[in-house]
């Protein structure tokens, strides 16, 4: 079943058309990352969706993350900020404690529980917003680029928690800049104001040439061992550098 | 131009000492809140610190004091901020440049607009538009040209790469090597994203929990252990040069793209396969 229906939708700001019959499916329980160039219309889709504009079909719950993480902070603090929409969808009391406890201690955040979120950095005002929705219970998550602001390896995080909830049959979308929130996930589109492709992420990273077309750069480590291979220098398989050297060094 | 600060204590920072050299791109890396936008308000000087002097070009600066010409100083140093819409009011592309120079009292405005949107790459069609309808990327080049168009000494961004694809980075690490090389500029850059500081960076400033932990030239920095107990991403690509200097002995030199990488890599394994034979 989809989660998400877009029908013949078309767009235009004036004479600047951004879509011209666009149709897309996203698929139950799955994690698709949808990136595309800068004024691709990655947010004006978003946007869309969220708006519920009438070419779209949304079948389930939807919660969404906004890019600017200051539109979405209600609480004055961070412990406050994660039991907010928990405490307005009526969970009981238990269900809170847990559920917040639970994303503290996943995320580290114990430091700044009695923090003002507004005087937090950006990236940790994303991660914040972020927890006090990924403690709900989720069908559809939506998202605009909204773990920009996250280092690298906070990031990973986000993104190996994201697998986790997967198990829970949760649909994940995130409309991505950053080519490397692919990782993990189950589908990948490009959108450049029209689906250029859309496939499976395990078929995607293997085609070199779909990046370079595209302009698009993969992930250092999926880019090297493709080209590696092309060279018929590695023949394996290989998840990390020191796997990669041992390879190579044969 | 040089900008020195000197033992300042702004926010969690106490005594720091940090330079900006001339003519140079300074990277300030760290994990999200370690006061990375601290620093590239305090060196645009739009932040005044607790205490402590600034020294530019040699000269002490007391931001605290009364007689400090603020207008020479926002002359000198221009500044991109991350939260790009709270720095607009509503009107269009062109309206919002020339009030910044007319604030500036610049003559021939008109042409310095169109300069700096040609700058950034936007085309004429941009200046009718309004702010509203600009994507997040857009903007942000608006915003860069609205800072190069009062041509300043210090461009500083503050984590510039965020909205920016693949395509829009390497065009910014362009121009930004441009306004090195040709026009003399000295630039401050913060950023998460390490190949965006792998290539575009002189020098590198290292700091967690408000203090500068480590400082020097990229390579020199990158190739340190200790950035990762303080949770900083050491590009792959140079873990994965170590390793393989480490393992295999040769002669590589560090390189901050695959395709040079490559090249190393399949000279040094023909190499061997010769030695072998």
């Amino acid at each position: 079943m989809s989660k998400i229906e877009i029908k013949k939708l078309s767009i235009n700001y004036g004479k600047n058309e951004i879509f011209n019959n666009l149709s897309l499916n996203i698929k139950e329980n799955s994690y698709t990352a949808i990136i595309g160039p800068s004024s691709s219309g990655k947010t004006t889709l978003f946007n869309e969706i969220i708006k519920k504009n009438k070419k779209i079909k949304i079948n389930g719950n939807l919660n969404y993350i906004l890019t600017d993480p200051n539109k979405q902070i209600v609480a004055k603090t961070v412990e406050k900020q994660l039991k907010f929409f928990l405490e307005m969808e009526g969970y009981t009391k238990r269900q809170i404690n847990t559920r917040t406890n639970n994303i503290v201690a996943y995320f580290e955040l114990d430091d700044i529980l009695d923090l003002d979120p507004y005087k937090l950095s950006e990236g940790e005002k994303q991660l914040v917003v972020l927890c006090s929705i990924l403690v709900l219970d989720l069908d559809i998550l939506i998202m605009d680029n909204g773990l920009c602001r996250m280092n690298y390896n906070l990031k990973q995080k986000v993104l190996d928690y994201f697998k986790k909830l997967k198990k829970k049959k949760i649909t994940i979308v995130n409309f991505a800049s950053d080519v490397g929130e692919i990782v993990g996930s189950d589908y990948t589109i490009l959108l450049d104001k029209k689906i250029v492709f859309n496939e499976k992420t395990k078929d995607v990273i293997k085609n070199n040439k779909l990046f370079e077309e595209n302009n698009l750069e993969l992930p250092f480590m999926l880019d090297i061992t493709n080209k590696l291979k092309y060279y018929g220098l590695v023949k394996n398989n290989v998840k990390n550098v020191d796997e990669l050297v041992d390879e190579l060094w044969k | 131009m040089e900008i020195i600060l000197n033992n300042i204590d702004v926010g969690p920072f106490k005594n720091l000492n940090l330079c900006v050299f001339d003519n140079k791109i300074t990277a300030i890396i760290g994990s999200n809140g370690s006061g990375k936008s601290i620093l590239a308000e305090m060196i645009a000087t739009t932040r005044k610190p607790e205490k402590g002097l600034y020294i530019i070009d040699g000269n002490k600066i007391d931001l605290n004091s009364k007689n400090v010409n603020f207008n020479q100083l926002r002359f000198d140093v221009g500044i991109v901020m991350q939260n790009l819409r709270t720095q607009f009011f509503e009107g269009t592309v062109e309206e919002h440049i020339l009030y910044q120079l007319k604030v500036y009292n610049y003559k021939k405005c008109e042409k310095r607009v169109l300069d700096s949107l040609k700058m950034v790459d936007l085309s004429y069609e941009y200046l009718k538009r309004k702010i509203k309808t600009l994507s997040d990327t857009e903007i942000f080049k608006v915003m860069l040209a609205t800072v190069l168009s009062i041509n300043p000494d210090v461009i500083v961004l503050d984590d510039p790469s965020c909205f920016l694809d693949k395509n829009e980075i390497d065009k910014l690490i362009k121009l930004l090597k441009i306004m090195k090389i040709k026009y003399n500029k000295t630039i401050v850059i913060t950023s998460i994203n390490a190949y965006f500081v792998l290539k575009l960076a002189d020098y590198i400033y290292v700091i967690d929990n408000g203090k500068i932990v480590m400082h020097g030239e990229k390579y020199e920095v990158f190739n340190k252990k200790k950035l990762k107990d303080i949770d900083i991403h050491i590009p792959e690509i140079i873990e994965f040069q170590n390793k393989f200097l480490k393992t295999i002995k040769s002669s590589i030199n560090y390189r901050d793209n695959v395709n040079d990488l490559i090249k190393d890599i399949y000279f040094n394994i023909e190499k061997r396969s010769r030695g072998k034979k």
